[in-house]
């Protein structure tokens, strides 16, 4: 059967049909065309022509145009639209003219510039002009190196090379920071967040650099579909942007299918498991040798369902995640282009445009958490030719359902704000320090923030910087950049070695400081390509984790005991009558204190043993609600702590609607008495430290986040509550759902009795 | 809420304990006093001002085993370019704030020596201002600008890259563009198979005869220079000052004791230098000279095996490649007798009876004494050498087959 067969088959079979709340059927889309841009270089349009194109699609030539202006610009475009030519004609075009001219790209990893790379050799190539591009990352030889910062008209590179190699040896790059034109980043989604607030301040830095050498680059950047392009990009880069969204590309037809397992245990409100059913479509999918990505949320999701479908179709799938060894990646990314492999489990990962050919059906296990990550997902399945489906298998979790139940809310709301905080005290405070260390700073310089002066004064008294006349020089034995990584809240990972064979101990990946104590506590079975380990030992100082290879029927799961204590109030409103929202500082302690086996298939709990770690102690910003004397005084203690604990619940699922943010960025606490004030209080956290801004989202979002939570719960058919609204009745108790629903109702101050 | 930063500052960020308020730094006039005291005077120009002191050191002034002009009388051919005249050799090292050759890691102090007039001078540029920077770097640029070679210890990858990244920070044109002589890379050469690290330091001590007593170890020198910036106590800094004073002293003792070494004028000081002495030569075609200091090493009953099994090597190697071949054999069958655990002179004996010979009985019984070694040393724990044993195999099975071609 090939694909649109399938398709048909599948939409008309009943077991598969009872499932699917919603069936959207997009047809496909024809291109639009406009002219070349007038000014562009007639060798270009040569060297286009050349390669059978005639015409661009409208938006490339409006960001050409808009660029060749002077603009700097922001492409907003689907995946697989033609974004590269939007930068690639004016960058190549300004350096036909001036051949000193030099451009950077940023990509945001290593992957994607050698994919980027590849494209751009291409365009060069029938031009016949000795235009030189070159990476610079990682994998560079030294030897290459210098051709790269002399001679490279083009410099390929990421983030984190940009901040630790370049930036702070930027008296080497004299010829780059002297003559550079274009800053081009691709991708631009990919940074929000704390790895975008972060890279915010490296560009900063970025333009305090070129600055000093005379330059004043043209940002062109593109984005996947999000709901704010332009203010995103200048909150960014910190320059004015312009926004081109008038995609001109042609789709294919695409099925997206909403899929809600079906309910197992009515009273309980439990549904079968999504893993089960993403399973079940992947397999028939695969079977009738269908090329197909299967995503799935988390490490251990995806090993787990790549054990499943490994079984089904023996050395076609494989896994694909964060802590794969890039050489291992490439392997992959190269089987599925040549479709060698026929089934890729992936985390999002394989969001971001790493080049991986053309799929033809794509699974999503669980909402990715945000509208547009899912259209990123989605995107990995489509041919030019032919359609392409998506099985949008949801998970129980009240998010999952709020989006499964409400296909129209998925498919009509514009996709979420990408939300950064360039200022996050601590993340600014670090590259403040980077930037120290580049060039002096200078009387009435500021950095991002009008108190610049009050913080480097601040790194002068503690010996961090010098103050000498009417400047801050660096003045310290460190090197800050390498103190700083762009991409977690701590610098150094868990390295996770491979002890099964004596004699040859192997590294199998990484792990991050604050999931290692709920991946790799010992005991712990940690999952690598569908192999199970076992954690033997782990070595918290050395951060080392040794497991030996096992074969158990089951998997761990760590629980996460919090503690909240607000330190300092920033904003504080009366919500409502018997309600109050605030917003700041507060210290968060996170201690793993158990964990359970799990087992394979019916996912039933077979056993659990304690987790002997430090505790983990975080600064960050949090949004609480503190509720009154009149809508507590009316209920018991424990009527109390469940209710509080059901709205917990939901609003820690719900709020990644608003926030473009995994559903794990954001962490819960209730407290019947909270330490700071006495009164019933909820919260709602930042898990990085500082925070990166959703926290003053939710601030301002609290009364639309509480109806969306009323009405949620309202419609959930469960009786007691259940995973998929305020949690299940053993959480929160029998009457779990109706107390959170009266608590809520009594914040939103309308009139009800107490059932 | 700028208290409140302060305190989320502290927060986030606090490491020390309370210290006093940064002062902005002048020119004060008390520094400029005290400097008179260490021989430092105070230089101006347009950018600004620094500290400067110029020493000057008789030829015969001893530091180590030799005097600072002895060097003078030999020739700088091997160390460097032909034709390259004393006096445009500049002996540089620098004290920075940091490790790394980033924009941040600033130099503090500059010191270089050179010869002027049959004397050793050597100059001190030190900063005492931050913001003055530019103000000695225009001037040290100047200062070095007539020199061709610069003579350090691990500076062409660290001090002289880092004078350039200073140089290219203030957007200063620059000239720097000089031979390099680095003394690391000879130094690593001759001494790293028997000195535990190349550090200047343990090539002192070991080769220069050279102990410094109450030394600032370099590595302390930073925070000297953070403690001045913050007290302007110029008599902090005497210990940095004199610890770079003595570091490049020690390059002009450096460059004679190499110098010397590989003219032959200074005997070799132990087996290890003598026979990377040797390698130096052949490598650079003096074969005559290195034959020689081979043959003297394995005349000296003294020398021990596993330098001795290097000269066999290369001397035999020597002999075989001019066709020397009763000279070569000769070494190979004393190697042989030395060096019993070892095949090596027995394949090579075995090549010269099979291929030049044409004795392919004896040539067998060469590859199974070889054979025999190499299982003996498997058996002695040695790794087993699967590849070696694998070509020896093959030969023993040619030899046969040539053995019983001669047989019928």
């Amino acid at each position: 059967m090939n694909v649109q067969q399938l398709i048909d088959h599948m939409k008309s079979r009943v077991d598969i049909w009872k499932q699917v709340t919603h069936w959207e059927t997009i047809p496909a889309k024809p291109a639009r065309y406009a002219d070349f841009p007038r000014r562009l270089h007639p060798d270009l349009k040569g060297s286009l022509r050349s390669r059978g194109i005639e015409a661009l699609y409208t938006h490339q030539a409006t960001a050409v145009e808009k660029v060749l202006a002077g603009e700097n610009v922001v492409t907003v475009t689907p995946t697989a639209s033609g974004k590269t030519l939007c930068y690639n004609l004016p960058v190549v075009q300004r350096i036909l003219e001036d051949s000193a001219a030099r451009a950077l790209y940023i990509f945001p990893t290593k992957a994607l510039a050698q994919d980027q790379m590849t494209e751009l050799n291409e365009l060069m190539r029938g031009l016949g002009k000795d235009i030189k591009g070159y990476t610079y990352d990682g994998d560079t030889p030294p030897a290459a190196r210098q051709a790269t910062r002399r001679a490279g008209h083009i410099v390929v590179t990421n983030p984190d090379m940009l901040h630790q190699a370049i930036l702070p040896h930027h008296t080497k790059w004299v010829k780059l920071f002297e003559n550079l034109r274009y800053i081009v980043i691709d991708e631009l989604h990919a940074y929000r967040g704390v790895f975008g607030s972060h890279f915010a301040n490296v560009l900063r830095r970025l333009r305090r650099i070129c600055r000093h050498y005379g330059s004043d680059p043209q940002f062109i950047l593109s984005s996947a579909t999000i709901a704010n392009p332009g203010p995103f990009a200048e909150k960014l880069t910190g320059v004015p942007v312009s926004v081109v969204d008038n995609n001109g590309a042609p789709a294919d037809g695409k099925h997206f299918v909403f899929f809600n397992p079906p309910v197992v245990n009515e009273s309980l409100g439990i549904r079968r498991s999504s893993l089960l059913e993403a399973r079940r479509l992947a397999e028939e999918l695969l079977q009738n040798d269908i090329q197909t990505i299967v995503f799935a949320r988390s490490r251990v999701r995806v090993e787990v369902l790549l054990t499943y479908l490994q079984q089904a179709l023996p050395g076609k799938v494989r896994g694909y995640r964060g802590g794969y060894l890039p050489t291992q990646r490439r392997k992959i990314e190269k089987g599925l282009r040549s479709g060698e492999i026929r089934g890729v489990v992936s985390t999002n990962a394989l969001e971001l445009g790493i080049d991986i050919g053309e799929l033809e059906a794509c699974v999503i296990c669980g909402y990715p958490g945000s509208i547009a990550s899912t259209w990123q997902q989605a995107g990995r399945a489509g041919r030019r030719q032919g359609a392409s489906v998506t099985f949008l298998v949801a998970s129980s979790n009240p998010l999952d359902q709020y989006v499964i139940e409400h296909p129209e809310y998925f498919l009509q709301r514009t996709p979420e704000h990408a939300l950064i905080q360039p200022d996050n005290l601590v993340i600014l405070v670090n590259h403040i320090k980077c930037a120290a260390y580049e060039l002096p700073f200078e009387q009435g310089e500021k950095f991002g923030v009008a108190t610049t002066e009050e913080v480097l004064d601040f790194l002068a008294e503690e010996r961090i910087l010098h103050r000498a006349g009417d400047r801050w020089y660096w003045m310290d034995q460190s090197f800050p950049a390498k103190e700083v990584s762009l991409r977690s809240a701590a610098a150094e990972n868990f390295i996770v070695i491979d002890i099964s064979e004596t004699g040859n101990h192997r590294v199998l990946g990484e792990v991050d400081r604050f999931s290692a104590p709920t991946l790799i506590h010992e005991e712990a079975i940690y999952l690598h390509e569908g192999v199970q380990y076992q954690v033997e030992k782990l070595d918290y100082e050395e951060k080392k984790a040794y497991v030996r290879q096992v074969n158990v029927d089951y998997y761990t799961d760590a629980n996460l005991a919090v503690q909240l204590k607000v330190l300092e109030v920033e904003r504080e409103e009366l919500d409502t009558a018997h309600c109050s929202k605030s917003m700041g500082e507060v210290t968060v302690n996170a201690l793993a204190t158990l964990f359970k086996k799990i087992k394979f298939g019916t996912h039933e709990n077979i056993g659990s043993g304690p987790i002997h770690l430090p505790e983990e102690e975080m600064h960050t910003t949090a949004y609480w609600l503190t509720l009154e004397e009149a809508i507590a005084d009316r209920l018991s203690r424990d009527e109390l702590q469940a209710g509080l604990v059901g709205l917990a619940n939901v609003l820690g699922h719900l709020a990644p609607l608003y926030l473009m943010c995994d559903p794990r960025d954001l962490g819960v606490a209730a407290q019947v008495k909270a330490v700071h004030s006495g009164k019933p209080t909820l919260f709602l956290y930042d898990k990085y430290p500082g925070g990166v801004g959703l926290s003053e989202k939710l601030f301002e979002l609290s009364r639309e986040l509480l109806q969306t939570a009323r009405g949620h719960i309202e419609k959930c058919p469960c009786e007691e509550g259940c995973p998929s609204c305020v949690g299940p009745a053993v959480e929160t108790g029998s009457r779990g759902k109706a107390l959170t629903l009266d608590l809520l109702r009594r914040i939103l101050d309308e009139e009800t009795v107490l059932k | 809420m700028s208290s409140s930063l302060r305190d989320r500052l502290q927060r986030h960020f606090k490491r020390s304990t309370p210290s006093d308020t940064p002062v902005a730094e002048k020119p004060e006039p008390h520094l400029k006093q005290s400097a008179d005291r260490f021989g430092f005077t105070w230089r101006e120009n347009e950018r600004g001002g620094y500290l400067h002191r110029r020493q000057v050191f008789s030829a015969e002034m001893q530091h180590g085993r030799y005097a600072l002009g002895e060097m003078l009388q030999g020739s700088s051919e091997f160390l460097m370019k032909n034709g390259t005249g004393f006096e445009e050799l500049l002996f540089f090292d620098t004290e920075t704030t940091g490790l790394g050759t980033g924009a941040g890691n600033l130099i503090f102090l500059y010191g270089i020596g050179y010869f002027q007039e049959a004397s050793f001078v050597l100059e001190h540029y030190f900063l005492p201002q931050v913001g003055d920077e530019a103000a000695l770097l225009q001037d040290f640029l100047e200062q070095v600008a007539s020199f061709s070679v610069v003579v350090t210890y691990n500076g062409k990858a660290f001090d002289w890259n880092q004078l350039r990244t200073r140089t290219t920070l203030h957007r200063l044109p620059w000239a720097g563009e000089k031979e390099q002589c680095d003394l690391l890379y000879p130094s690593r050469r001759l001494w790293s198979r028997w000195l535990p690290s190349c550090r200047l330091q343990e090539v002192e001590s070991a080769c220069l005869g050279l102990i410094r007593e109450d030394d600032t170890p370099g590595n302390l020198a930073p925070l000297h220079y953070f403690q001045f910036l913050k007290d302007r106590d110029l008599s902090r800094m005497s210990g940095v000052f004199d610890h770079n004073e003595r570091d490049v002293l020690s390059l002009a003792t450096l460059f004679t004791h190499l110098q010397q070494l590989l003219e032959g004028r200074q005997p070799p000081g132990n087996p290890e230098e003598a026979i990377a002495l040797g390698q130096w030569w052949e490598r650079s075609g003096r074969v005559r000279e290195a034959f020689a200091r081979y043959e003297a090493l394995l005349s000296d009953r003294k020398t021990p095996l596993h330098i001795r099994r290097q000269a066999y090597r290369a001397a035999s190697r020597i002999r075989k490649g001019e066709g020397h071949w009763a000279d070569a054999v000769q070494l190979w069958q004393r190697w042989m007798d030395e060096d019993l655990w070892n095949p090596e002179p027995c394949v090579e004996l075995a090549k010269f009876y099979e291929h030049r010979t044409r004795e392919a009985e004896r040539a067998h019984q060469m590859t199974l004494e070889a054979m025999h070694r190499l299982s003996k040393r498997g058996r002695l724990g040695s790794q087993p050498r699967k590849k070696e044993m694998d070509a020896l195999k093959y030969r023993l099975r040619r030899l046969e087959q040539k053995r019983e071609q001669t047989l019928f």
